[in-house]
Formats: C-alpha cells, structure tokens, sequence
C-alpha cells in the first residue's frame, strides 16, 4: 500500500521532477527532489494520536491534550528533520574496475556532506539488490562507499537508478530521492571454466611449453618496461647487479612463448559468447603465464605483447567485440 | 561480576552511553535502552493498578530484561497465549468487564507486558514504544499533577529517544548525543503543542458516555450525615477548594461554606428533604440583598457531588460561563451536572444577611420531622425546657449554654454510638465531632417545636501567604444548624463552637496543631513551620498549573481567546487562526533547521581564497586541475616573490590536504597567514 502511495506521489508531486534519464555530474539533492510520506509507523503514530486525542477529549485531561500536542508537533518537526538528512546532500558517481560477467562490480560513490551536522543512517537501494545499504555521513564529509551491482552481460554497463531514503530521526517519515548516474561500467566476458588448455596449434610461433624454460633461452637481460610481465624478472641478475633497477629476460627474436589468440581458430561449433569466453580464459592465463600474446577478431587485431595494459586491452576488445 | 567476565561480557554502562555489553551486538543494547525507556513510562503507573496486575507487569518486564541479558530466546507462541488469557481472565474477574476505564488500563498494561515477551522485529518495537505513549495517557486519569507532568515528560523523552535510537545505522551515538536530538525535536515542538494548546477547540463533556468509575477516588461531602462520616474527612488534607477574595477576606470564623443541607432523620442518618418523602411546598429562595456585599472566586476541585459550597450567606447564584446554576429552597446552591472536572466561579456572599423570612407555617413543617419511637430522654428534656421557657430564642441559648457548661468535649475519636445514638451523646458519652453536635442540637431543637435543620459543608481555610488565596481542605468539613426563629428567619448556630470555639475561630488545622499532636498522638509534620511553608509554597504552585493549564477548557478558551479578539464558537475563525499560527510556527521550525549550512572547512576554504586570487590575474583553476599542476601554470606568470609565496601555499595546502600527520590548527594559522600575504 505505501509502494503504492509512494509511486502515486512520485507521478503527481507537481514541484517535483524526477530527471528522466541519467545524470551527468554532481548531483545535489535540493528539495525539488526530494520526496516524503509517512511509514507505516507513522500511519501507526497517527492513529495513536487520534486515541490519545479523543480520549483526552473524553475525560477532559488537560495532560492528555498537552501530550496529545506535544507528539503532533514532535511528529511534525521529526518530518523536517528527515527531509533535512535529505537535503543538500550531493552525489558523486565513480568509477567501477572492469569485471567479468557474472561477477559483482563495485561502484564507487560518494555522498559528499557539505553541512556542518552528520546525516545519519541514509540508505542506499539498488534495484536489485536485496540488501540496502546504510550509511552515515559525518559534517564537512565526502563519504567514499562502493556498492556491488550484479553484471550478466559483457559489454558496458550503465549504473541503475538507485534510491537513497532517510527514516531518520523517529521512523515515522521516510524522505526519498533517486539518483541515476551517468556511468558505466565495462563488463568482460565470463571466463570459461573449465579452462581449456591454451592452443598448441601453429599459431604458436615457437616450440614452448612452459616447460624447458632455463637460463640459455633468454637471449638478452634489459630494463623493465611498463607492460613487461613481471615474471620474467631477472631476478638472479637483479641480485648479482647490486642496484635497485629491476631488469627482466629478453627471450630470443622477441618470440620467448608468443602466440595468436585467434576467433577464426575456434570451432564453429562453440557459440559465439562461449568463443569469446574462451579467448578471455585464454588472454587471462597466457598473461600469467607471461607469454606474449596477440588477439585477432574478426576485423580486429591486437598485435602481440604482454602486460597488465595489453591485458587490458585484449579484455576490453572481447568485451565489446560485435558478433 | 566474575561471571560477566568469564563470558566475555564487560559489564559496564555501554548503553547507557557507556560500554554495557561491549561485545553485544547492537540489537541487544537497544532493546535494553527500550526497556529502560518503558520502565520510565510504565513504573509510575502501576501504582495505580491492583496489586497482582503491577506484579504480572513486573515479573514480565524482569523476565524480559533477564532474556536481554542471558541473551537466550523468547518464549514461544503457546507461552504467550496462554498469558494473554491468563491476564484477560484475570481483568475479568477483578473489574466484571473488559471494558471501562480501570480494566481497560489494567489489560493494557498486561498486554504491554506480554508484547514485551514478542517483541522481535522493528514493528514491535514500535508498537511497544506506542503503547507506552497510551499508558502515558491513561496515568493521567489518576493525577494531573505538576509531578505527573513532569515525570510523564521524562517518560516522553526516554521513549522518543528509544524510537531514535531504533534509526540509527551502524554508527554507535553516545547517550548524550541522543538525547540532544530528542531534546532539541521537543523544544522545536513546543510553540506548535502550545498552540494546539490554547486554539483547539475544547469540548465539554465526554463525546461517549463515561463509564460509572470515570470518576472513582473522588472524596468530600455526601448527601447524608451519619456519624463518624466528617470525623473521616477530619485528616485528609486533600483540597477541596480554593478561594480568592475580592478586597479583605472575613474573619475565619466567619467562613461557613454552604454546602448539603439536610432536614430528614431516621435516628441515625441525616438526608436530605425530598419533595418525594415530604410533600410540603416549600418556600422559595430569594437571595437576600442587604448588608454587605463580598465578592470571591472559587475553583472548586472535582468531588461528583452538584454543590457548589457557597459561602454562607450566598448573595448571588455562582456564577461562571457555561456553568448552570440554580439555588434550591434551602440554600444549597447547585450545578445542574456533577461537578466532576475543576471549575471556576464567581459568587457574592452577605455575611450578615436573613434569610428565610417567606417560609410559611405549612413550609416550616419540612423542618420539624422527627423519626417516631426514638430519643426518648431527649423529648423530655426538652418538654420539661417548655414548661420552663416560651420565647424559642432564649431556648436555643440554654441549649448552647448547656453544650458549653455540661461536661461535652469535642473530639476526633468518640465513642462509638449503635442505637439511640442522640440520646445516648446528649446524655451518656458527651464527647463528639461537630456532627454529633449539630446533630443533637437540631434533635433537640425540633422536640422543642423550633423548625431547625443541619447544614454540611466546609468551615474555614488557610491563608496560603505564598499567593493571596485561602485553601479550604476536606479536613475542614464541618456541620453546624440552623434555626428559624420568628423575624429573623433562618439562624446559623454552631454547637460545635459552644464546645470548642478554637475550632471555629482558628480552623482545624490550628486545632491540630495547638494539640500539638497527631491523631494517633505522635507529633505531627505539620508542627515544623518549615514544611508549612513549603507545603504553601508548592499549593500556590499547583493552584496556578490548575488555573492555567489543568482548567483550560472550553469556557477559559472562550474569553482567553476572546481576549485577544477571536470567537470561539466561529469554527472557521479557530480554524483560520489554528492555521496561521501552525503554518508559522513550523516555518520557524524551518528556518531555523533547515538553514543551508553549507561549511567548507578552513583549510579549503583557504584555497580556495588563493585560487580566486590567482584568477584575478587571469588564472582560474580548472575544475580537475591539482595543485601541483595548477602551480606549474601559474608559476610562469607569477612575480618570483609571488611564485615563492604560491609554492609555500600549494605545499602547506598539500600537506594539510594529504598527510594528516602534520596536520595542526597551527599549520591551518600558518595557510591563513600566507594566503592573507599572497597578492599577486
């Protein structure tokens, strides 16, 4: 019935707009956005104050009344006092790390408490998400909170419209505003599980089998790089050379373990997603096993190389890859 | 304690702001921070409730406190009903009823109790902290007092402080900061209770009908007379009424407070003349209009009874808005419903006045009745006195004479009296309350063939010297006589003060006192001027909360409104005025809660005092520029005293901004002072 009444006021408040679509930017809750109604409770209090009323009537109890008057009024300042834990408020949308489909993203927002008295206990619903989130926003305060959004789909994802609510101070009225972030999150393909082995096909350009790996192959020592896997560090080398550079194993002609991750390669009869998870598993595990590793789809080609960013890269293309 | 310990449990007072149940989850400490509240609301009123319905509260809430502690579970559904039946039967056989005022609060307290016992989710806990709102309510039933008041407002604040407590998140809020809050919502609160206060219109009377005990407790005169029934009153010191004279007050002895006036006997109890039982026309009252006139003002305290307790002799109807009177034959002056709320008239009074001259043979007969085959020796008396003696005044004086000079006492506790109690004073004990006295007297009297009659009511008061009002107090129930003599009609004659003339002349409290001693002979409290004086104090006190907050009803709202140029009985006018004064004073509510505090901190707003002075010379910040990289473009356009400055400012700022080590109200002086210096 409030569900009800709450959706009933949110079509007819005439002061009130909601913004259709998502917000860019900082968004502050002024009081043309903020909604408010009693809870149940507060339906509750009500008909108690109507009992003490009349019975105060009844038996002519001056006590009774100044009760009676003394809870109206404290029932209507306690409505003030939860549109304020609203109001001035301001939101802030982050940033979500990439996740694989299936998995929790965290967003990352922040509830920036510009006044100078906390706002307690305000919460934070995601459309679903069972659980609510309650937060406390100490004054002059930019509260950082992430909150777990599931992901199905690999691809972008927008942050859903979310609601923050405040019961606070009595639980008699609950005040409400809706946020709808401009964000998105990218969301990569599922891994497969299990892993298929990595291809042993002729797109490896050289014999390697992560075995037989020694000191000969390496065909040069040379300054880390930004990209280089860090388990090609030399460490022996980095001991016997006395200083704090970090130094890795070149291999030889650059193909120290280098492969092609290719969709063409793949059996027809793997869905297309189930390819695409394939070439993430594939992506994910030739990465830490420090290979050097180059990505083609269909019209796309990641030429070969390691590293978190090439990683990255790879992930975002498969993420976002049109099949 | 050692087993508090021994289960991890620091036994202190985290809930109390303190560190009770340190290592208890939140929930626990909340519901005992509930309990506490309830225990607030509820103790004082289970004072009022039978013995075994406090105790069933008692073991219940202790039961649940116990539960809170050893953190087992609650009882089951089947405990519960069989409880709630317990105590529903229990109700049913105490009051006959569920309903009505006693048995309602009886069986709500009991539920509460009970619903103690399920109290799981949120809801619960709301219902709980409602019901305690109720009982709050219903205390008052009992007694509206200053001291209910104020311990109904400790409960008010202990509950809504149990309700803020429910709203928290995970952050633990210190007691004080709670109650703060809730202290702050009260204050905010009160212009609009207060208004509510003064313009909601009042209703007279109940809107359903009271039950037969909306009134129980109420002590104070009957309409009949046995003896021992005024002795009773003789040490309750409850008030009866409150007077307040216009100009000088009359002596004390002079302050007869009319009230019942009773002319049948059956031998043992006095009643009252019934057109029913004795057909006789009366003679109408016709207030009297000589002598002089004294003005009052009585608030009269509830007592269930219509009398109005004028003082003799009444000059006027007593008068009050919405208040109807009407003075009966004899003199008793009447409010047409009981007078079961406090209430507020003016009245005149002619101490020295006749009345009675119309009263007609056939009239005066209502006042001569005697119950046949009763009094023997006293019927001889008085034949033998009209032999002796023809003129009737000169009789009622040797009647008086003989109270004064024979061995009669006047005491509190006299021998008991079974059968032919008249006689058996007059003749035998000797020793009597004024009941006894003008009982006799008027016995006597009527044998002689003078109409004579008794008269109840209150004689005396006390001078409360705190405020200038007397307060008249069940204790000075009195009863005294009436004669009719022929051209002066109705005559007042005390035997009592024939007796005891100090108790007439001083009141009975000085009576008391001048014995020095209590009835049960120890020394009484009332010996200690100190606690007179308090005693004064705190009844002047409590006279003002009556007239001003407890007697607000609709005839007060009436003229206090009409004061101030409104007209209760226009609805759209309270409405009107309801409205504008809400309106106003939520907005002040609002304006004063609502104001955007928006307070960047010192630090920030130091910076960005600096930046709008870099923009000043046509350099404005970016909105995602850092201060290091803001201070690598401007450094270039800077004068190097300036740019020296920049630095220092942009690092100072850094620090404080992102190495909260070194962060100190110093180093905050040290940015103020730089910005401060900083003019490009």
């Amino acid at each position: 019935m409030l569900a009800a009444a709450m959706n009933w006021v949110e079509r007819i408040a005439p002061v009130i707009r909601i913004a259709r679509g998502p917000h860019d930017g900082d968004l502050r809750l002024d009081r043309r956005k903020i909604f408010i109604l009693p809870t149940r409770a507060g339906l509750m209090f009500g008909v108690l104050l109507i009992v003490m009323l009349l019975t105060s009537v009844n038996y002519a109890l001056s006590l009774g009344y100044a009760l009676t008057f003394l809870l109206i009024g404290v029932g209507l300042v306690s409505m003030l006092h939860t549109w304020r834990n609203l109001l001035g408020l301001t939101l802030r949308a982050g940033r979500a790390e990439p996740v694989h489909a299936g998995e929790l993203a965290e967003l990352g927002l922040t509830l920036q408490n510009s006044r100078g008295r906390a706002r307690y206990a305000i919460e934070l619903t995601v459309p679903g998400n069972a659980q609510s989130t309650l937060i406390d926003v100490a004054p002059g305060v930019d509260q950082l909170i992430s909150v777990a959004l599931p992901t199905h789909r690999r691809g972008w994802q927008t942050a859903p419209r979310m609601r923050l609510s405040s019961r606070w101070p009595l639980g008699l009225w609950q005040a409400w505003a809706w946020w709808h972030p401009q964000v998105r999150m990218l969301v990569l393909p599922q891994l497969e599980t299990p892993a298929a082995p990595l291809p042993e096909s002729s797109s490896i350009g050289n014999e390697f089998n992560g075995r037989g790996r020694g000191e000969d192959d390496f065909s040069a020592i040379r300054a880390f790089r930004d990209g280089d896997s860090t388990r090609r560090l030399a460490w022996k080398a980095m001991a016997r050379s006395g200083r704090d550079d970090l130094l890795v194993l070149e291999f030889e002609g650059g193909g120290g373990g280098q492969m092609w991750l290719e969709w063409s390669a793949l059996s027809a009869s793997l869905s297309p997603e189930d390819r695409l998870s394939r070439l993430a598993r594939w992506v994910v595990d030739a990465e830490s096993a420090g290979l050097s590793y180059g990505l083609r789809l269909n019209s796309l080609s990641i030429d070969r190389a390691s590293g978190a960013s090439h990683q990255a890269e790879c992930l975002q293309a498969l993420a976002l890859a049109q099949v | 304690m050692a087993g508090f310990r021994d289960r991890g449990v620091l036994f202190s007072m985290r809930v109390m702001g303190g560190t009770l149940g340190g290592v208890w989850e939140r929930d626990r400490r909340d519901t005992l921070f509930l309990l506490g509240a309830i225990a607030l609301a509820i103790g004082p009123q289970l004072f009022n409730l039978p013995l075994w319905c406090a105790a069933g509260f008692a073991v219940l809430f202790l039961w649940r406190t116990g539960l809170v502690f050893s953190g087992r579970p609650l009882p089951g559904k089947v405990m519960s009903i069989a409880a709630a039946a317990a105590c529903t039967a229990g109700v049913l056989a105490q009051y006959g009823t569920l309903f009505g005022r006693e048995a309602g609060v009886a069986l709500l307290v009991l539920f509460l109790g009970l619903k103690l016992m399920e109290m799981r989710a949120r809801r619960d806990h709301f219902i709980v902290i409602f019901l305690s709102f109720f009982v709050l309510v219903t205390g008052f039933f009992e007694s509206q007092s200053v001291f209910a008041a104020a311990l109904g407002l400790i409960a008010v604040v202990g509950l809504l402080a149990a309700l803020l407590t429910m709203q928290f998140g995970q952050r633990e809020v210190s007691l004080r900061k709670r109650l703060t809050t809730v202290g702050v919502m009260l204050l905010q609160a009160l212009p609009l209770a207060a208004a509510l206060f003064v313009l909601f219109p009042r209703i007279n009377g109940p809107l359903w009908g009271l039950p037969s005990d909306a009134h129980s407790g109420s002590t104070g005169m009957s309409d009949t007379m046995s003896p021992g029934q005024i002795s009773d009153l003789a040490n309750n010191d409850d008030v009866a009424f409150r007077v307040q004279f216009e100009g000088r007050a009359p002596a004390q002895s002079q302050m007869y407070w009319r009230g019942p006036t009773l002319g049948n006997f059956d031998g043992k109890v006095w009643r009252a003349v019934r057109a029913d039982i004795v057909p006789r026309p009366a003679a109408q009252a016709t207030l009297p209009d000589g002598g002089t006139a004294l003005r009052y003002q009585t608030t009269l305290e509830p007592h269930s009874g219509r009398w109005l307790f004028a003082l003799d002799v009444p000059a006027s109807l007593p008068s009050a808005p919405g208040l109807a009177v009407a003075a009966s034959p004899d003199f008793d002056m009447l409010a047409a419903d009981p007078v079961t709320t406090r209430t507020r008239f003016d009245a005149t009074a002619r101490l020295d006045a006749s009345i009675g001259l119309n009263e007609t043979p056939l009239s005066l007969q209502n006042w001569l009745q005697l119950p046949p085959g009763h009094h023997r020796r006293t019927l001889e008396l008085a034949a033998r006195w009209r032999n002796e003696e023809a003129d009737n005044g000169a009789l009622v004086q040797r009647t008086l004479a003989m109270f004064h000079d024979a061995d009669f006492r006047y005491t509190l506790n006299p021998p008991l009296l079974e059968d032919n109690p008249v006689d058996r004073f007059l003749f035998e004990t000797r020793a009597g309350f004024c009941e006894h006295y003008a009982s006799a007297f008027v016995v006597l009297m009527r044998a002689l063939d003078i109409p004579a009659r008794v008269v109840t009511g209150y004689q005396g008061g006390e001078a409360n010297p705190a405020d200038d009002y007397w307060i008249v107090r069940q204790s000075d129930a009195h009863a005294w006589a009436e004669v009719w003599l022929d051209g002066k009609g109705w005559v007042r004659i005390d035997p009592t003060s024939a007796v005891a003339p100090e108790r007439i002349e001083k009141g009975s409290a000085a009576l008391s006192r001048q014995r020095g001693l209590g009835k049960d002979g120890l020394p009484s409290l009332g010996d200690l001027d100190l606690y007179r004086q308090l005693r004064f104090s705190i009844d002047a006190f409590s006279h003002g909360w009556n007239q001003w907050v407890l007697s607000y009803d609709s005839s007060r709202q009436k003229s206090l409104l009409g004061s101030i140029g409104l007209d209760s009985t226009q609805p759209q006018e309270i409405a009107a005025a309801l409205g504008v004064v809400l309106a106003l004073a939520i907005a002040g509510v609002a304006l004063t809660t609502l104001r955007p505090q928006v307070k960047r901190d010192e630090v920030e707003r130091a910076y960005d005092l600096f930046c709008a002075r870099v923009a000043a010379i046509g350099a404005p910040r970016l909105l995602a520029e850092t201060a290091s990289r803001y201070l690598e473009r401007i450094d270039p356009l800077l004068e190097p005293d300036d740019a020296d400055l920049a630095r220092e400012i942009v690092e100072t700022y850094s620090q404080l901004r992102y190495d909260p080590d070194t962060s100190s109200p110093n180093r905050v002086r040290d940015l103020q002072r730089l910005v401060k210096a900083f003019k490009p």
